[in-house]
């Protein structure tokens, strides 16, 4: 891991990840920032869905918290596999996943089809986290981990942007249908986790330790529950749960005055996005370039 | 530059006042601010957390867990809002606070994770 420390000179921070390590980057930055472009682009194709099945907007909004609660499971389930059985395949399987439902979403005959592809796309979404962040935080050196962590995770942003300039770009000419469709492109990345990606090697040491000693970790789930870590998980979640009750508290704002706008008003559409938008550049240029630019960009949008 | 960034695991702290100010002095847009500050450290302060055997698996439940009661809260603050004819932002107000908070003191019982080396030793095996 730390082999760049040797030199005594100092060496920027960029510099000192190797290219594997890179790669391994890129592998979870690619998986969350396409997860996030499959499941905000159902954001903005809720009202042409509702009209399209004839069913009411709180419906299609219950599609969203279902694929939202769908993700406890398969980040758990990826998580274990991942513990388990490496850091790539379960990513691959995740992104395959996500995409694939998305795909098949789109040809929705009628809307529990829709709800049941959405709602197993959760699953693959939450997959995708716990795989893509262990990869990269054990790849990643250490002394610049906590900044490319911010990175990593403010790119669900990006993607959210993507989606929205998809909306805007497309949605006339390929409908709802069709930006389901697209959502199918994400799974092209797992060639590139194929190809390019390898175990850290941290993982794989401590996988052939367990081995060797014959102390193996079967059932993880229950293991962070057993004393020595119980403590650990539980302080973990309450921070987790807080840190989630803040940004849905401040983020509930984005969704709920659009959303009764939603029933009124098309252009209320185009409202959502920009507020999408909005957020979303924020997210993104503040991991990048600092708060002033942010603030900047705030402004504008 | 570089201790700064460091010093991202413990930024919850100076975040968390940071946005609990901001979002009284300007609403939506510096809440933006906090919350993403405070959400991006999640990868690297789970992962540090836990150790290697278990990392994928704790962090998954962890994060995920978490979102459940995030989507509790868009119900509850309309039910707050509608029945109690508060209007939005209070209730908001209230969840940012009070949420912030919570998160403020689960962070002073958690260890502090900087410099953690992700080894590949068996700790919990």
């Amino acid at each position: 891991m730390t082999m760049v420390a040797r030199g005594l000179k100092p060496i920027p921070w960029w510099k000192e990840p190797t290219k594997e390590q890179w790669l391994a980057w890129s592998a979870a930055w690619l998986g969350w920032t396409l997860d996030a472009f499959d499941f905000t682009i159902f954001l903005l194709i809720m009202l042409p869905i509702s009209q399209e099945f004839h069913v009411p907007l709180t419906a299609v909004t219950a599609v969203f918290t279902l694929t939202l609660w769908m993700r406890l499971v398969g980040a758990t389930a990826s998580g274990w596999l991942a513990d388990r059985i490496g850091r790539k395949k379960p990513l691959m399987i995740s992104i395959a996943w996500y995409s694939v439902c998305n795909f098949i979403a789109a040809f929705s005959p009628a809307f529990w089809f829709l709800f049941l592809f959405r709602a197993l796309l959760g699953i693959g979404m939450g997959a995708e986290w716990p795989c893509g962040a262990s990869l990269a935080m054990e790849s990643w050196p250490i002394r610049s981990r906590g900044f490319m962590a911010g990175v990593l995770q403010a790119s669900w942003g990006l993607g959210a942007l993507l989606s929205s300039a998809a909306y805007g770009l497309l949605y006339t000419s390929i409908g709802w249908r069709g930006l389901l469709m697209i959502g199918v492109l994400p799974a092209l990345s797992i060639v590139y986790v194929r190809k390019f990606v390898q175990e850290p090697p941290v993982w794989v040491e401590n996988r052939r330790l367990q081995r060797l000693q014959q102390r193996e970790v079967k059932v993880p789930l229950l293991k962070i529950f057993r004393r020595g870590l119980l403590y650990n998980t539980l302080t973990a979640c309450w921070w987790m749960a807080s840190a989630f009750v803040v940004g849905y508290s401040i983020g509930g704002l984005f969704p709920l005055p659009t959303c009764k706008r939603i029933y009124t008003s098309a252009p209320a559409l185009s409202h959502c996005r920009s507020c999408c938008r909005a957020w979303c550049s924020f997210y993104r240029v503040r991991s990048g370039a600092g708060w002033r630019t942010a603030s900047a960009a705030a402004g504008q949008s | 530059m570089m201790p700064v960034l460091l010093t991202i695991p413990i930024a919850p702290l100076y975040l968390l006042t940071h946005n609990y100010t901001m979002i009284v002095v300007f609403f939506t847009l510096q809440g933006a601010f906090g919350a993403g500050g405070m959400h991006v450290l999640h990868p690297a302060y789970l992962s540090e957390r836990f150790p290697t055997e278990v990392r994928a698996t704790a962090s998954g439940f962890v994060y995920h867990q978490g979102a459940i009661f995030g989507g509790l809260v868009a119900p509850v603050i309309t039910y707050f809002a509608i029945n109690w004819h508060l209007g939005f932002a209070i209730p908001m107000l209230v969840g940012t606070a009070l949420g912030c908070i919570s998160a403020f003191a689960a962070v002073l019982l958690g260890p502090e994770t900087r410099g953690t080396v992700l080894s590949a030793e068996l700790s919990v095996a």
